[in-house]
């Protein structure tokens, strides 16, 4: 008899159900059944208290108080198991599958900023940093400002460059109405109000009478420049020209300077970028030049600036005037300048 | 402007040097001639072909257009059947072989045409990607070797460049390679005294008479007799007036095209004999006066024009066009050679008004040169001798003296030009022994003010007498510039000018409000600024408002707009179209109007939106637009920028609003509350009034920022946080339908602050039952400076009900 119940056959017992009950991770089922196996009717303690029935008393009564604390610890941690599986399970009613949590976060529909705004405020921020400030004028401006003060009389061919449109308004003591063919007006506008230094921008809608093509546009945007000052040197120009370009397309963009013709300025240049396109290597875009125009620009001409009452050779200055659509177009390898003013979303929304 | 490649190499005198297209190219660059396409022949095409002579021509026996001919490329006698009307016996022409490729990928084979076998082809030039001609085959001379290959012969470039609109000298190809010859470094010899063998000949006057100077300052009359206008030209000259661009007519019209291209100054040729009585006046037309020009269009003329005239009719238009009636054709025998200087204004006036362009009008509006209207002169004058032979009769040369003296004296006044300023223009030390060098090789004359040059660098120049665009030493500094090149300039900062700047006030704001549009959810476009009558009716009282285009590009952009509305409605059309159909859009722009004699641009901001406001994707929590989001969007703004408004329904009659109600269903105003200044006008388009196609309801705002501007609460002041709790109240009343619920939360707000308490508003829920609208508003009342007692509130709320059921409202009690 005393081999079928012995302390440390107990403690075996003990720690076997310990090890099973330790085991369960999940299942409350599994749980359940080691509760059968080691306490149910016919269960492994069930059997050890039916030997204890059998040997003496005063072993029983040492075995007894054994068995007894260690099926009570062993029920005790039964509980506490069924109890953690139960939370668990609890827990797990929350957690997501991967289709759940993989699914599209919620949708803002934030808007977006017109492409022409976005490089227009480019534009202007690299002027800001440069100390420019920032002057407004007319669309509806007279003949004289868009035309004869900056240098280009009446007869004169130069007018051709730029076909005008004309405003059905009475003529005025400054000529007639018309829409701004450029921004350069306000350089006069600038220089009639405003003692040098002058160092500011002008930008703004221009209007030509132009049939609208890829390439071509009645209205669309500048960004006119105007610097004067005693010394003021076509050097600077380069410089300030220089920065914008590389701010704008990147530190390694190639640039160069080039012979023109605009009649308010003196020396007058035309400014070009390496085609990005080709980067250089000769392409349809660029004419196979392996360039591309960005702006004109030049020395302020002395006659403008006798026109408003400065004298040439005490002042000297700079001025430049960019396309808005034609530097988005560069950066954007945009082929059709309609595109910005038809609106389409799709087209916006890729900026 | 057209240039040759081969022709400028040859004037500058460097056909075998080591000058190479791209050299020419990149030096016509940086001159100022911009280079807008490059044309190079086909060699491909023109290694196959060969040069053979015509031996014989004859009727083909079975088709009456076509001839049989025997060819020679010095070696072998080939038969081909030709189409072509001007081939003849000993022609030199260009042959096709049987095998070979021609424009357009045709691969020409030997065949059989109407019986006779042809091998191979004679072709023409544009057959050859030569130029555009079809109308005979492709006629050469006996410079080109027998049986060589074309592609020999054809290794030029035609280039399109853009010149200055200020140089009238340099729209032929002598001067631009005078300019390329002083690029390289190369000498260049211009003939001069081209009419002195005229001069000295001690001719007959020909009888010429100018009205006024004004129309015309100088008028060179050469008369020869007994030319033939029936030789053939060289092929050089043929070839290079055709791959230019110009058409041959005769061999004298040809002759002065050839030179027109050549020294830039454009030469008319009159029959002599059409001329009536031999005399030649310059005056201006009489009004209603016509001619036929050689266009084959007659012309009415006004007294803005200049003609050229004999004693009876208007022979010319001068400068522009020739008549019909005293033409060049290939019987003339005697024929009057002009070369003039007309006043370039009234030719570009003429020109303008009659709508007609020619290269020659291209030309005279620019200017003429005094001298290169006697170079083209002369230069005429010895081709037409050399090719067509003939006696010349009678010379004059008319000129304006005064005018002349003064060009000369201006001439000789000289520019003074300071060294040291050109080197502080230019940001770059000039260099003495360069600049002379240079200023000599352009053609000025220099003249020293001293000896020693790096004592005093002040020099006097004397621009070329076809310089007239030289006037100041900003005018220098460039032509410097030119020849030296920009890389010479080193980049620098105007670091002088010492300034502080910030962003300006409108930029900064609209680059506020574009960023909170954009963040709730608008796209911001950009339209043009004029659109069509009828999109401006969607104002009112259109008419005096207006502001109209004399010239209109068309007429759906003849005007400016008055509202931003109908382009933004067009967006939404075009977006729709492209299956976009919930879109809500904002523009920033102009809009124009007249009011009494001013024209006043404002900037406007106008919101769109139609369709459905996707949120929250699939889980399918949309909002459909509608009013309510509109005016959050603009309430939200307003209360932003710290903006006291008021909202209306009706406007008073002295607040000004463009916009036209009739098209619209809902209509709300936002008013300043102090100055009752219009801020924005929000409202639902009438869909079938405004024939939308859209299926949805659209609703549309503007917000008159150059107002609201003005009321943007600059100024920000810290208040304490409060530290008690607030309590929450909800009230619900029955509403009249005509109460302006603005009012009632006016109300509120009016007792709560007199208690000296804070809260907050919201409106929780409205519901119609009956014919009853109910409203429930919650609030939430707080006390700076201790805990509110449920009695301290209800005293307050008491207060509101009182007021409020005054006012018609009425407490729902349960």
């Amino acid at each position: 008899m005393k081999d079928k119940i012995s302390k440390s056959g107990i403690e075996q017992l003990r720690k076997e159900c310990l090890s099973e009950i330790e085991s369960v991770t999940t299942s409350q089922e599994e749980l359940e059944k080691i509760r059968i196996k080691y306490f149910g009717r016919k269960g492994k303690f069930k059997q050890m208290f039916e030997v204890l029935k059998e040997i003496p008393l005063n072993e029983k009564k040492i075995y007894g108080e054994l068995l007894n604390s260690v099926v009570a610890e062993l029920k005790l941690k039964l509980e506490g198991k069924l109890k953690e599986l139960s939370v668990k399970k609890v827990k797990e009613k929350n957690e997501l599958s991967i289709l759940e949590l993989t699914l599209p976060g919620m949708k803002f529909s934030i808007g977006r900023v017109h492409p022409l705004q976005k490089v227009y405020d480019e534009i202007i921020d690299v002027f800001l940093r440069l100390g420019f400030d920032i002057k407004y004028g007319p669309e509806i401006e007279f003949e004289d400002y868009n035309f004869t003060m900056l240098n280009i009389p009446y007869d004169h061919p130069a007018r051709d460059m730029q076909d005008t449109l004309y405003l059905d308004l009475p003529v005025t003591k400054n000529g007639k109405l018309l829409l701004r063919t450029h921004t350069s007006p306000v350089q006069i506008r600038v220089l009639l109000s405003e003692k040098p230094p002058i160092k500011s921008i002008m930008p703004g809608r221009v209007y030509r009478h132009e049939n609208l093509d890829a390439t071509h546009l009645f209205n669309f945007h500048q960004v006119e420049g105007l610097v004067v000052d005693k010394g003021i040197r076509l050097s600077d120009l380069k410089g300030v020209l220089t920065y914008f370009v590389k701010s704008i397309f990147g530190q390694d963009i190639k640039c160069r300077f080039r012979q023109s013709y605009f009649p308010f300025t003196e020396p007058s240049l035309e400014m070009d970028i390496c085609c990005l396109v080709c980067k250089g290597e000769g392409c349809g875009v660029c004419k196979n030049s392996g360039y591309v125009e960005v702006l004109g620009c030049g020395m302020v001409h002395p006659q403008v600036l006798y026109n408003v009452g400065l004298g040439y050779e005490e002042y000297t200055g700079f001025a430049f005037g960019l396309g808005v659509e034609r530097i988005a177009m560069l950066k954007y390898r945009i082929d059709d300048i309609r595109l910005f003013y038809e609106n389409d979303i799709r087209f916006i929304n890729m900026f | 402007m057209k240039l040759s490649l081969q022709w400028l190499r040859e004037l500058i005198g460097s056909v075998q040097s080591d000058i190479s297209d791209t050299d020419i190219l990149n030096a016509l660059e940086q001159l100022g001639y911009e280079v807008e396409s490059i044309k190079s022949f086909n060699s491909k095409i023109l290694s196959n072909i060969k040069v053979v002579k015509v031996l014989s021509v004859n009727k083909h026996p079975n088709a009456d257009k076509l001839t049989v001919c025997k060819i020679t490329d010095g070696v072998e006698n080939k038969e081909i059947v030709c189409g072509a009307p001007n081939v003849y016996e000993g022609m030199y022409a260009a042959y096709v072989p049987s095998g070979a490729v021609i424009s357009g990928n045709i691969k020409v084979e030997k065949r059989k045409i109407r019986g006779i076998i042809s091998e191979g082809m004679l072709c023409s030039a544009k057959e050859l990607d030569l130029y555009d001609d079809h109308s005979g085959i492709l006629e050469l001379d006996s410079e080109f070797q027998l049986g060589s290959t074309l592609d020999k012969y054809f290794h030029d470039k035609i280039v399109e460049v853009s010149t200055p609109a200020n140089r009238y000298d340099c729209l032929g190809h002598l001067l631009i390679a005078k300019e390329l010859a002083v690029k390289f470094k190369l000498d260049f010899k211009m003939e001069t005294d081209v009419l002195a063998e005229l001069e000295n000949k001690k001719l007959p006057f020909f009888d010429v008479k100018i009205s006024s100077y004004e129309l015309c300052k100088r008028y060179i009359a050469i008369q020869i007799n007994n030319v033939n206008n029936k030789v053939k030209l060289p092929f050089r000259i043929m070839f290079r007036l055709n791959s230019l661009g110009l058409r041959s007519i005769n061999p004298i019209v040809d002759i002065s095209n050839y030179v027109m291209l050549e020294v830039g100054h454009s030469v008319h040729i009159f029959d002599y004999d059409k001329i009536s009585n031999g005399k030649i006046l310059v005056r201006k037309a009489i009004n209603g006066e016509e001619i036929l020009a050689l266009d084959g269009k007659s012309y009415v003329l006004n007294e803005e024009v200049t003609v050229i005239a004999d004693d009876v009719k208007p022979i010319a238009i001068a400068g522009i066009i020739g008549g019909e009636n005293s033409c060049v054709d290939e019987n003339t025998t005697n024929l009057l050679i002009e070369s003039a200087v007309f006043n370039r204004s009234k030719i570009r006036i003429a020109r303008k008004t009659l709508g007609i362009n020619t290269e020659a009008a291209y030309r005279f509006e620019r200017g003429s040169g005094w001298n290169l209207c006697e170079f083209a002169a002369g230069r005429v004058y010895q081709l037409i001798m050399k090719h067509c032979g003939g006696q010349v009769t009678k010379f004059s040369d008319m000129k304006d003296v005064e005018y002349y003296n003064n060009l000369m004296s201006y001439q000789h006044s000289g520019i003074k030009t300071d060294l040291n300023f050109i080197s502080s223009l230019l940001g770059v030390e000039v260099d003495n022994k360069e600049f002379i060098d240079i200023m000599r090789r352009i053609g000025f004359e220099v003249r020293l003010s001293y000896e020693n040059l790096s004592l005093n660098r002040q020099v006097y120049l004397l621009p070329p007498v076809n310089r007239q665009d030289i006037k100041f030493q900003a005018d220098i500094a460039e032509e410097y510039l030119r020849f030296t090149g920009y890389e010479s300039v080193p980049e620098t900062l105007p670091t002088s000018i010492q300034k502080f700047v910030g962003r300006d006030d409108i930029g900064f704001f609209v680059e506020t409000i574009i960023k909170y549009l954009v963040s709730m959810g608008l796209t911001q476009v950009v339209n043009y600024s004029l659109c069509s009558s009828k999109e401006n009716e969607i104002v009112v009282n259109v008419d005096n408002k207006k502001v109209l285009v004399l010239n209109p590009v068309s007429k759906e952009f003849s005007e400016l707009r008055l509202s931003l509305l109908p382009s933004l409605l067009r967006n939404l059309n075009t977006n729709y179209n492209n299956q976009v159909e919930n879109v809500a859009l904002f523009e920033l722009g102009k809009v124009f109007y007249k009011t009494d004699h001013r024209t006043t641009e404002e900037l406007q901001i106008g919101i769109i939106a139609h369709g459905e406001y996707d949120y929250l994707g699939w889980q399918h929590r949309k909002y459909k637009y509608d009013l309510y989001f509109i005016c959050g969007v603009i309430e939200t703004l307003f209360k932003y920028l710290g903006i006291d408004f008021i909202k209306e329904v009706k406007l008073n009659s002295n607040i000004r609003t463009f916009i036209n109600k009739e098209f619209f269903v809902n209509t709300l105003y936002y008013i300043e509350k102090r100055t009752m200044t219009l801020l924005s006008f929000v409202g639902e388009l009438q869909r079938q009034k405004l024939k939308l196609k859209l299926p949805q309801n659209v609703y549309y705002a503007e917000i008159y920022i150059e107002e609201l501007m003005k009321f943007v609460k600059q100024e920000k002041i810290y208040q304490p946080l409060p530290k008690y709790p607030f309590v929450i109240r909800d009230l619900c009343f029955i509403v009249p339908e005509k109460m302006n619920f603005w009012r009632v939360e006016k109300m509120i707000n009016d007792i709560i602050s007199s208690e000296g308490l804070i809260h907050s508003l919201g409106l929780k829920d409205l519901y119609k039952r009956d014919d009853k609208t109910f409203i429930t508003i919650t609030l939430q009342i707080q006390d700076r400076n201790k805990t509110l007692t449920d009695e301290e509130t209800n005293i307050v709320v008491n207060k509101i009900i009182d007021v409020l059921e005054k006012n018609g409202l009425q407490l729902r009690r349960e």
